[in-house]
């Protein structure tokens, strides 16, 4: 695990401000919170359960509030149905339009037990069939990992997972001096890497 | 949540070159587009009365994604189409199928069929809101400043533009994927 200040002084090297003279270390640690942020996200490095308390007969939930420290619904869990009343099962992720072609009148479905979830924007969860008795849903969602406060604090990312971070933190501060060079390509380069899926 | 974080970002990044009255209209107009974008949205719950012929949104509502009358979808329907199934669509009362917003102000619309009972309407829309969460702040700060470069003025820079255009681009889409 690396320290936040072996970063920050890694991050600066490559912007050739070793001494911190344009970019504050309290600025670079900022950046680096952010972009940690937005590679865990993608990444899924780091997930918190929620747990969400379903109503009978509601289907549509604003789940923001439940998740204050997640950024967005990767998985919804449900138990029953598995193997053992206690196993959670995961349940299918499908578009708010492909609802309806599951069952044209989805809205208010009541059955036996919950199969699919949608997602509107990230506040809106939506739940089908409604069961007739209130029950519990997991969340899965990426966490939103501690900001980085101090160049002693550890960082919970992987190294590997570490190297997007600094390299879009590097993106950053080249474009706040204006060193603009070959920074549309670089851009493209990092999109694309973030695109593949890691080994 | 912070607003304040995004645009102290904004004056950060750009070195101090930005008009901050400016930014702050850019940062609505940033928050406008994501919103329909579908990044901010919300549900509104109403009960509607028998004969009620129009409903009005609030004024937190950006755009309708999906309206539900009494557990059924409403389908959203031209004017036009509404007419061919019949001329006297306005005026039939019955179990609400559709809506309509056409040739209504631009935030009302109408149903068809006028329901003959009382319901509940709920409405999945994209919201209006004048926060953020905190991750957003980095992304919203390059759209502000891709809108900031490019307007004219004495800090005019279309490459810079483009590049803080791009880097939004690219931080939303680790946020979206």
């Amino acid at each position: 695990m690396s320290t936040v200040g072996s970063l920050v002084d890694r991050v600066l090297e490559l912007v050739r401000d070793p001494n911190a003279a344009l970019n504050s270390r309290a600025f670079v640690r900022s950046i680096l919170t952010h972009t940690q942020w937005a590679v865990n996200n993608r990444r899924r490095a780091f997930e918190n359960g929620t747990i969400l308390t379903t109503k009978a007969f509601q289907q549509v939930y604003l789940v923001i509030n439940e998740i204050p420290l997640g950024v967005k619904i990767q998985a919804v869990r449900a138990r029953g149905g598995g193997i053992s009343v206690s196993e959670e099962r995961d349940l299918e992720r499908v578009s708010l339009k492909s609802l309806a072609h599951i069952d044209l009148n989805w809205f208010g479905k009541v059955g036996p037990r919950i199969e699919v979830f949608a997602t509107v924007g990230r506040n809106i969860l939506i739940l089908y069939p409604t069961l007739d008795s209130d029950s519990t849903v997991r969340i899965i969602s990426s966490s939103k990992i501690t900001a980085f406060s101090d160049d002693a604090d550890t960082v919970t990312l992987t190294d590997e997972d570490s190297l997007p971070m600094i390299d879009l933190a590097q993106i950053i501060l080249l474009i706040r001096a204006r060193v603009t060079g070959t920074l549309k390509t670089k851009i493209e380069e990092l999109a694309e890497r973030m695109r593949k899926p890691t080994e | 949540m912070s607003k304040a974080g995004a645009l102290q970002f904004v004056t950060d990044l750009s070195l101090g070159q930005i008009d901050s009255s400016v930014s702050d209209k850019f940062f609505d107009d940033v928050i406008f587009d994501l919103s329909k974008d579908r990044w901010f949205t919300a549900t509104l719950d109403a009960d509607i009365s028998e004969n009620q012929e129009l409903f009005s949104l609030t004024d937190n509502v950006i755009g309708v994604i999906a309206v539900f009358f009494d557990g059924r979808i409403l389908f959203e329907a031209s004017e036009r189409e509404l007419e061919f199934q019949s001329p006297h669509w306005r005026s039939e009362k019955g179990l609400p199928v559709a809506y309509s917003a056409e040739n209504e102000d631009d935030r009302s619309f109408r149903f068809y069929k006028m329901p003959d009972f009382a319901g509940k309407l709920t409405i999945l829309h994209t919201e209006k809101v004048s926060e953020i969460p905190d991750w957003m702040e980095l992304p919203v700060a390059f759209a502000i400043l891709k809108k900031e470069f490019s307007r004219e003025s004495s800090h005019q820079d279309f490459l810079f533009s483009d590049l803080c255009g791009q880097l939004s681009e690219l931080l939303f889409s680790l946020f979206r994927e």
